[in-house]
């Protein structure tokens, strides 16, 4: 099969579609009246009927009605589909008192909370733990002990999740391991956030399957309250040739 | 003056950016709304445009982003169809023996079909279509080649009974 038939084949086919002119200047309209130019407001008071008359000259005023009853399809991509937030979870992720009223003063080692500029996602009803082919799940599982399960089902060719403990007041730094040799594990403070930041190294991919990342604090840990906690993950994955940028944040409440 | 210069703008190229959004989405009367809202965004941003080095590229470019957000609209329309267990029709499992061109590029994935349908029922640089798609030239170049090997062999029952003048072809 040579080049010489692709081309003529696709021409062919090119040639096959005329575009119905009429259609297109009244959709043109249509969407032209929708919203008004950014360029100014003058035309915005003209009005639909002024940008149907002034640029289009034909096509009946029935016709762009009819169009207008199209979408006018915007131009950027639609919003993603978000993963239903979990809302108001009841049950407590780890043992402790109904008012977690930790002191300020108890924890000198702490530099004082630096002014938080990013956003911190992933609290209770701000979620979003699923998005195309990668899932994720954060638990307590013992005192002092977190983890984030994450189910890639592609391929990840970049990844940069962080389990955020915070407050960390009262909290001594534990260790961090990586679940992956292509992972890189790093462990810090920030204000009164213990940050355990896991990043695949510069191309290399982490293939599909499961992944576990566990954050280990000490300290005082005994009736510690793991409800501001959180965890948030940016990677990019292939699908169908095309890179996909994943986006996913949670918290460590059980899912139910 | 925009006005007019938009008017001209828009009989010169209507025709091929609703031709190229026909070859992407496979679909008539959305290839010509979808060309339509990239013109009207070329209206829009008609100074940029115009002071682009090739306002033509800019607004298949355009087309293109257009042409793959409606596929995605409708890959999540249809799947919403599957969840409510609307039944839909399926082609067969077996794949048909002919395929028509239209059918056979609706298989490659978006950016091979975006590219093979540029270099070759347009016969645009590799560089102009690198432009238009925003990736690389590499890039256009593997997945051209890619997308051209897939389409043959989905279009090869189309050309062998030509070939071979009739002669029963055993596969």
């Amino acid at each position: 099969m040579n080049d010489d038939f692709l081309r003529s084949e696709l021409r062919n086919a090119l040639s096959e579609h005329t575009p119905d002119r009429t259609a297109m200047l009244n959709r043109m309209a249509a969407n032209r009246a929708a919203t008004p130019s950014p360029r100014g407001r003058r035309l915005r008071l003209a009005g639909a009927a002024a940008a149907v008359t002034t640029v289009l000259g034909l096509g009946g005023v029935a016709q762009w009605a009819l169009a207008g009853e199209h979408e006018p399809a915007p131009p950027a991509a639609p919003p993603p589909a978000t993963a239903p937030a979990i809302t108001s979870p009841t049950p407590r992720p780890s043992k402790s008192s109904p008012t977690p009223t930790p002191s300020r003063t108890s924890s000198p080692s702490t530099s004082p909370p630096a002014a938080t500029t990013t956003e911190v996602r992933g609290h209770p009803g701000d979620t979003q733990v699923e998005k195309g082919t990668l899932w994720s799940d954060g638990s307590v599982v013992a005192d002092g002990r977190s983890r984030v399960t994450l189910k890639a089902k592609t391929a990840l060719t970049s990844l940069d999740l962080i389990l955020r403990i915070e407050p960390a007041t009262g909290l001594t730094t534990g260790k961090v391991n990586s679940p992956d040799p292509r992972v890189n594990a790093t462990l810090t403070r920030d204000g009164n956030a213990l940050l355990y930041r896991f990043t695949l190294a510069k191309g290399q991919t982490l293939p599909s399957g499961t992944y576990v990342f566990t954050a280990t604090y000490k300290g005082d840990i005994t009736d510690r309250d793991a409800a501001q906690d959180t965890y948030e993950a940016f990677a990019d994955t292939t699908v169908d040739d095309e890179n996909k940028r994943l986006h996913i944040y949670g918290n460590y409440f059980p899912t139910d | 003056m925009r006005e007019q210069a938009f008017h001209a703008f828009f009989e010169a190229h209507h025709v091929t950016l609703a031709r190229l959004a026909y070859l992407l989405t496979g679909d008539t009367t959305a290839a010509d709304d979808l060309a339509a809202d990239a013109l009207t965004e070329v209206w829009r941003h008609w100074d940029r445009v115009a002071a682009a080095d090739d306002p033509a590229a800019y607004a298949k470019g355009i087309v293109a982003n257009l042409a793959r957000n409606w596929i995605r609209r409708q890959g999540r329309a249809r799947r919403g169809l599957d969840l409510l267990g609307f039944p839909r029709s399926r082609p067969a499992p077996d794949v048909p023996a002919v395929l028509d061109v239209r059918s056979a590029l609706r298989r490659l994935p978006y950016r091979r079909r975006a590219c093979v349908v540029l270099r070759y029922a347009f016969d645009l640089p590799e560089q102009e279509v690198a432009d238009i798609l925003g990736i690389s030239v590499g890039t256009v170049k593997s997945q051209t080649s890619r997308g051209a090997k897939q389409l043959a062999d989905l279009l090869e029952d189309l050309r062998l009974p030509d070939q071979l003048g009739g002669w029963e072809v055993a596969r």
